[in-house]
């Protein structure tokens, strides 16, 4: 798993990832070497992607690739199991906010697909 | 959970790099630290640097930044110092290669300073760069390999525009997944600060407070990007529109202070800059021969975090601060208390709140309280930033680490001029590559 994977997994609106056999640990994006117990026996994992905002900011001064979207929100996401991810935040700006629950869509932009979370 | 109950080879090799040190091994947060002294007592004997600025160095290369700078270093060496008498260099530059399309940066220095042929290395740690050189030099010291090494760093970023910058910069975080969903630099830092807002309740005026300090300190710093207090700044930008201010507050809170990522505004970002520091550090039998009054290295510090911010236990902290900086108290013997000023890593007014609480001078969460109230402000209990922080004095990238060593360089030897702090004993510096992926920090004695 790499971040090949991972990157491929969006194209198929898939949030992939990966388990700890030894410990049951799901991480995302995926690793090679398991970051709680050091184990490399790791296995794919399909995430949810339901979650919620852990924190938040509108980007105002964007990076150049994402000018024609400014002002964007981002945010680091909790997702109900377990780890945290980032991704673009959907929605209302100055109605959104830490603590709502959100789940993972998968846009189309500058021929990539880019991670964002939608309230729920 | 396996706590690698075995040493890394590595760490095994450090220590037998120190043959007289003490090694105190033990456990914390399920993470091993290694706290050593240094088997030989190391100095810094002399310091210098380029004003940082955006305009100043339009037609200077880095190459010529830092021959400045080291010019500058070696004429602050009080019985002289010959350059010759170097044996190796450390530079700290994090992205020659997107500034300047140049790599292999660390041979150019030692080139255009003529002292080929000694060995010359490029430490690229983000923002970090050359808070890390310098822990590479005073262990290549340690190591009893060399008497005189040359530390320093350099960052040449006004041949980029605003738009490109900030895509350089976010290459210090992780571009596969942070840059990839359109994160900035700024907007990393914003995520911390709301985090901080919605944990603690700590406020923007808060952080507002720290950028007005920080410009009354930049004012009193001719090395200083921004001489000017805000509220000389609001009044030159105010007469263009008719506009008069009476409190820096004010400007802070209009439109003039356009947001940047929410709750960041332009005042709480640091500047872009050009620049260059150079400190020239030597072990202590070497040291008398230039100097009746070094600055001693107290004690050091480096950890490393996770990429991606959203990998850390906390939002709200940096876990490398709080790592290397227990390290460096340990080895100097002393606590946050004993610190008797510090240069801090405020790339953002919220980076400063989060760092003095980090190095143990604030309780968790009421850094921003603490400098609102003048406690970190020169005349403060614990001046932060005397010389303006990254906010005024401005941050070359690579240059940065360095460039606070100057200014410990100077306080301990009580030639800071106008923003001297009175009668310090021990100085820190803390340098942050990225949001925490790396950290050092140094403590200096006078």
């Amino acid at each position: 798993m790499s971040v090949y994977s991972f990157k491929e997994g969006l194209k198929e609106s898939k949030l992939l990832g990966c388990i700890c056999s030894e410990c049951n640990n799901k991480m995302l994006p995926p690793r090679m070497i398991c970051n709680k117990c050091g184990s490399t026996t790791l296995t794919e994992h399909c995430f949810e992607g339901k979650g919620v905002i852990k924190t938040m900011t509108v980007i105002r001064v964007p990076l150049t690739r994402f000018q024609d979207l400014c002002p964007y929100m981002v945010g680091i996401i909790k997702l109900d199991e377990g780890p945290m991810i980032t991704g673009m935040v959907l929605g209302e700006l100055d109605k959104i906010k830490i603590g709502d629950r959100v789940e993972a869509v998968y846009l189309d932009e500058n021929e990539e697909k880019v991670l964002a979370f939608k309230p729920v | 959970m396996i706590y690698f109950p075995v040493l890394p080879r590595s760490f095994i090799r450090l220590l037998s790099m120190f043959p007289t040190s003490q090694a105190l091994i033990y456990f914390e947060h399920t993470r091993l630290l290694i706290i050593l002294s240094l088997s030989r007592k190391i100095a810094v004997i002399g310091a210098g640097m380029t004003r940082f600025h955006h305009k100043a160095h339009a037609e200077k290369q880095s190459r010529e930044m830092f021959v400045e700078a080291t010019l500058e270093a070696t004429g602050s060496v009080d019985n002289g110092f010959n350059l010759k008498d170097s044996e190796a260099l450390y530079l700290g530059y994090f992205s020659s290669d997107m500034f300047e399309h140049q790599g292999h940066t660390s041979a150019m220095m030692a080139d255009a300073l003529g002292i080929n042929p000694i060995p010359a290395t490029r430490v690229e740690a983000a923002c970090a760069s050359s808070g890390a050189a310098v822990n590479m030099g005073i262990m290549a010291i340690a190591s009893g390999l060399y008497d005189v090494v040359l530390v320093g760093g350099v960052e040449k970023m006004r041949t980029l525009g605003t738009g490109e910058v900030t895509d350089t910069l976010a290459m210090a975080a992780d571009v596969s997944y942070e840059a990839a969903v359109g994160f900035t630099f700024p907007g990393l830092y914003a995520a911390i600060a709301a985090a901080h807002f919605h944990r603690y309740g700590s406020t923007w005026e808060q952080l507002a407070d720290i950028a007005i300090k920080n410009h009354d300190n930049g004012k009193l710093n001719p090395k200083a990007q921004y001489q000017q207090s805000i509220l000389e700044i609001a009044n030159k930008i105010g007469q263009r529109k008719g506009l008069e201010f009476k409190d820096p507050m004010d400007f802070l809170k209009s439109d003039l202070n356009p947001m940047v990522a929410d709750p960041l505004r332009l005042f709480d970002c640091c500047p872009i800059s050009d620049g260059a520091a150079v400190a020239i550090l030597a072990s202590e039998k070497v040291a008398k021969q230039y100097t009746d009054s070094p600055v001693y290295v107290a004690g050091i510090g480096q950890a490393s975090d996770t990429m991606a911010l959203c990998d850390r236990a906390e939002l709200t902290s940096l876990n490398a601060s709080k790592i290397a900086s227990k390290q460096a108290y340990k080895m100097a013997g002393i606590k946050p208390k004993d610190i008797s000023l510090a240069c801090v890593h405020d790339c953002f007014t919220i980076a400063e709140v989060v760092a003095t609480e980090d190095l143990g001078f604030f309780e968790p969460g009421v850094g921003g309280k603490a400098a609102s109230e003048g406690r970190t402000s020169l005349s403060g209990d614990i001046p932060i930033n005397t010389d303006g922080g990254l906010k005024a004095k401005g941050h070359p990238v690579g240059a940065t680490g360095a460039g606070m060593v100057v200014e410990m360089f100077k306080q301990l030897r009580g030639q800071a001029g106008e923003r001297q702090v009175s009668d310090p004993e021990y100085g820190m510096a803390h340098n942050v590559g990225a949001t925490g992926g790396t950290v050092t920090v140094q403590v200096y004695r006078r």
